[in-house]
């Protein structure tokens, strides 16, 4: 007798030999090469498309378009990548890498010399480089980005630009030679590293010209471009871009694309760039990046949310980066709270929360805990408090001192299983966010830790969205109306290595922002402290670094006595791969600096 | 009928300076102000401030920002971008053509379905092909977009790729790279690789579509195969086919003419959420993208639009009236 098979049995073997074929024959990624090799288009996804090409530091801060414009748009500076190794005590000037500029002005090498209450900085120009354009580069183009930004029109700028902080500094600009500028300041301003720094830092000055031929306005008038091989035609400066760097302007598509080309030309050398063409992918949100990086559509994902990490971790043909910022998750603590007022119950709260285990589970370990005054972290390192206090995870100690101040845990009645103040009044707070996964989830590890110690949280869900939680004052914006208890976000540096801008802006009383000063400033823990303001003042006077650092060591001295804020963990960028690419460096700031150094390994 | 028409017009105007006005009030009152964005920036001074609130009239008082808005209106002038600096017309005009061919696609293709399937469940009312597709209809109907959308992505994209090594599907957008076009430019790319990214959104959006479309014509349908002129041509000895469609059709006309001309806006206006899904760069996404941000002059230029489209869906539905059904006068 023979058995015969059925012939939905061979049909299903066949087609499950079929499959097993296709998966076997599937592409699969292998080890990269290490030698730089030319050519190769790349397409990296952004889910943040900005709708001006100037929202770069010109007319809006955003990290996306600063991302997407770093390859065309250069400045006299650029920052470091993270991973670069930076000598044991690290100096300011440390941090930057000369783009346009040959070298950092410092007081040290003589190219800044301080005049009474008055300095000159004395920039060295880069010889040989070109605009994307053919234009060659000279100080004319500084001098003329000097007068864009304040010179020529002061406080009455046609165009909207986002701040002239900084600017208004500058009393004049003069070039002796083609590659020499030198910015005299009408006061001694120790940020001066920003002001023509970073992408777009240096505008070209023959386009400007037409634009001022015109009503004055970069937004607004067009200028004429022909670019060999890239974009040729007329339009205004927020739609086109004309740089030195080593990508070119092409094309934008808007909700869909923009294209940059390799500059033949480029000053680095080296053969470099090696790439041909990246193309920017506009998508809706950072899920859809991801989908893309599963199915090979995008090679790069820029600024993926630390809540993807788990799904990242699973992409075996993909390289998650996980980019510390300069920048911190925090607790904001209203100071004129009745309760959050004392001291004590701060530091009680700063000791309760594990902090530790929100980075082990939520943040899989990628991060770290700051120091409790986090003012001088990863680019700002260089002002950080040699012994910067660390408040370790005690829930014993919290509990402790919370008794000794007469902080009493309720058996019964209406604040029962929680504390009362020596007052009597039950200790309840609120907790604010917004609504972003990761953040709720936080939210849930710190109720649960506060509760701990018999500080009750109200209403933890009762979250925002980011415009409604970042509104100004005059539209009731939560922590700018220092509506809240305890406020979870994170705020950022403006520029590297910098702390001026967050320091000041955060914890000088002068920047307590009401409605009677136009809503200006961003101390919205209402923090006024006589001697934190004195030290604040001092480091923003000063471009002597020593003296700076030793006035940032003082305020972060202060701050971590007083303790306006819990900090939680030290912010991540993540950015993730495809593992064909090569020559990548991490950069918290401009995610796609160094991108002549990318190339094809596969 | 041309009066009717002009009359129409006419009575639409006072209609529309009342929602321009409500639409603007709205915007205004939202606790949300477009500056904040602008205004959100360590750096700023209040220098800074009253400089950026000038530059938009944003210090202006609310009537003035309003009269100056109706002033540009009448000039054919939707305002301008806060962020873009682009005007709201330009921005209108790079999106529009890609919202019209998606939704264009699928409005056709829903017709192209709906209208069989609602003709043969009326036909065959309560029997098992009019169970399955009343069936069909309801989870159709009920499928939430974005999680649908999403389904599709996984299914046909994600997966095939993952455990096969190709896309079945592209996950978003309208073309891959190096096959781009710009709609707007009336440069189609790669037409098959457009016609691909076109085919998943284009079935999210029918599939509702077709649901809700097949029951109307089912309903309206079965209101009219009941008529007695549906029994005297009939009795007449006209084939069913000629029944159905010549008769029965054509008088179910008038409420699926009403349903296509509330749909006129939606053409244009665009799919919020697929649109979000796919990454398709339409007018949905940048209504959503513009709420977001506080873009009011765009939001409101898109609103004004909307509001303008269903008057004249409204009026081109009244007027379709006539051509399905004689009996109807126009005064």
């Amino acid at each position: 007798m023979t058995e015969t098979c059925p012939r939905w049995l061979r049909l299903l073997v066949v087609a499950t030999a079929g499959t097993v074929l296709l998966v076997a024959c599937a592409p699969t990624a292998g080890p990269p090469t290490t030698s730089p090799k030319a050519g190769g288009k790349l397409t990296v996804a952004s889910w943040q498309e900005q709708d001006s090409l100037l929202a770069c530091n010109i007319t809006s801060a955003a990290s996306h378009a600063c991302a997407y414009i770093n390859p065309t748009m250069e400045g006299l500076l650029t920052v470091k990548a993270n991973q670069d190794p930076l000598p044991t005590n690290p100096k300011l000037s440390d941090y930057w890498v000369p783009e346009l500029a040959t070298e950092v002005p410092t007081l040290e090498n003589g190219d800044v010399k301080v005049n009474g209450n008055k300095m000159d900085v004395t920039w060295k120009l880069r010889h040989g480089v070109k605009w994307h354009d053919g234009v060659a580069f000279s100080s004319k183009d500084v001098k003329a980005t000097f007068d864009f930004w304040w010179l020529k029109y002061r406080d009455k700028n046609p165009t909207p630009l986002i701040s002239t902080s900084g600017w208004d500094q500058v009393d004049s600009v003069d070039t002796p030679d083609d590659f020499t500028a030198i910015v005299h300041f009408k006061s001694v301003y120790a940020a001066y590293l920003t002001l023509g720094t970073g992408p777009y830092g240096v505008l070209p000055e023959h386009l400007l010209q037409q634009v001022w031929a015109q009503t004055g306005d970069i937004t607004h008038d067009k200028v004429t471009v022909s670019i060999a091989n890239g974009y040729s035609g007329s339009d205004t400066l927020d739609k086109i871009m004309v740089g030195t760097g080593p990508f070119m302007f092409k094309e934008w598509v808007t909700g869909d694309h923009l294209t940059l080309v390799r500059n033949p030309h480029w000053w680095g050398g080296g053969g470099r760039p090696y790439l041909n063409e990246i193309r920017i992918k506009f998508d809706a949100d950072a899920n859809t990046e991801l989908n893309e990086l599963r199915t090979n559509t995008i090679d790069m994902a820029l600024d993926l949310r630390p809540s993807l990490l788990p799904s990242l971790s699973r992409q075996s043909d993909v390289t998650t980066v996980t980019i510390l910022d300069s920048a911190t998750e925090h607790l904001d603590i209203n100071l004129h709270n009745t309760f959050l007022k004392d001291v004590t119950l701060r530091k009680a709260i700063l000791m309760a929360i594990d902090r530790q285990r929100i980075v082990d589970t939520l943040l899989l370990g990628r991060t770290v805990v700051p120091p409790d005054a986090w003012m001088c972290i990863q680019t700002g390192a260089w002002c950080l408090d040699p012994n910067a206090k660390h408040t370790p995870y005690d829930v014993a100690a919290a509990n402790k001192l919370l008794n000794d101040a007469g902080y009493k845990l309720q058996t019964s009645g209406p604040c029962k299983g929680f504390r009362t103040d020596p007052q009597g009044r039950c200790v309840q707070l609120h907790l604010i966010t917004t609504t972003l996964p990761l953040r709720e989830e936080q939210e849930v590890v710190i109720a649960s830790d506060l509760a701990g110690i018999g500080i009750q949280i109200i209403k933890p869900f009762a979250n925002v969205p980011a415009s409604r939680m970042f509104g100004s004052c005059t539209s009731g914006g939560i922590i700018y109306s220092h509506n809240f208890d305890l406020a979870m976000y994170t705020n950022n540096y403006s520029y590297p290595a910098e702390p001026d801008s967050l320091a000041y802006t955060a914890y000088h009383s002068s920047q307590i922002p009401t409605d009677a000063n136009g809503c200006v400033g961003q101390n919205t823990t209402y923090m006024s402290d006589p001697q934190l303001d004195q030290a604040l003042d001092q480091a923003r006077l000063s471009v002597k670094l020593s003296d700076r650092k030793d006035k940032y060591i003082v305020a972060q001295r202060r701050l971590a006595d007083v303790i306006p804020e819990i900090p939680l963990y030290q912010a991540v960028d993540v950015e993730a791969y495809n593992k064909k690419l090569a020559g990548y460096k991490g950069n918290e700031f401009w995610w796609m600096n160094q991108s002549a150094d990318w190339y094809i390994s596969q | 009928m041309t009066t009717y028409a002009v009359r129409r017009i006419l009575q639409a105007i006072p209609l529309l300076l009342v929602i321009s006005f409500v639409l603007f009030a709205i915007l205004q009152v939202l606790p949300e102000k477009p500056w904040d964005l602008l205004l959100r920036n360590p750096r700023m001074t209040a220098a800074d401030r009253a400089r950026l609130l000038a530059y938009y009239g944003f210090n202006q008082p609310f009537l003035t920002q309003y009269l100056t808005y109706m002033r540009n209106l009448l000039h054919f002038d939707l305002g301008f971008s806060y962020f873009s600096h682009q005007t709201t017309v330009s921005l209108i005009a790079e999106r529009l053509p890609n919202t019209a061919l998606l939704m264009g696609t699928a409005y056709i293709f829903t017709l192209l379905v709906a209208i069989p399937i609602g003709i043969v469940a009326a036909v065959k009312q309560y029997s098992k092909l009019d169970n399955f597709l009343t069936t069909g209809a309801f989870i159709g109907i009920s499928l939430p977009q974005f999680w649908f959308g999403l389904m599709l992505i996984i299914l046909l994209s994600v997966l095939p790729y993952q455990h096969l090594g190709f896309r079945l599907f592209p996950t978003d957008g309208m073309w891959d790279s190096g096959h781009e076009g710009n709609l707007a430019h009336l440069n189609l790319g790669d037409p098959l690789n457009l016609a691909w990214h076109l085919v998943l959104p284009g079935i999210v959006l029918a599939v509702q579509s077709i649901a809700q479309y097949s029951r109307f014509v089912r309903s309206s349908m079965l209101d009219v195969l009941s008529q007695d002129y549906i029994r005297t041509a009939r009795a007449k000895g006209l084939s069913q086919l000629r029944v159905v469609v010549r008769h029965g059709f054509r008088n179910s006309l008038l409420p699926l003419i009403t349903l296509m001309g509330l749909d006129v806006p939606q053409l244009f206006a665009g799919a919020l959420i697929t649109e979000q899904v796919f990454t398709w760069p339409g007018m949905g996404r940048l209504f959503w993208e513009s709420a977001g941000k506080g873009d009011y002059q765009v939001l409101l230029g898109i609103m004004i639009i909307l509001a303008v489209l269903v008057v004249v869906g409204n009026l081109i539905a009244d007027l379709a009236y006539g051509w399905a059904d004689p009996r109807i006068q126009y005064r």
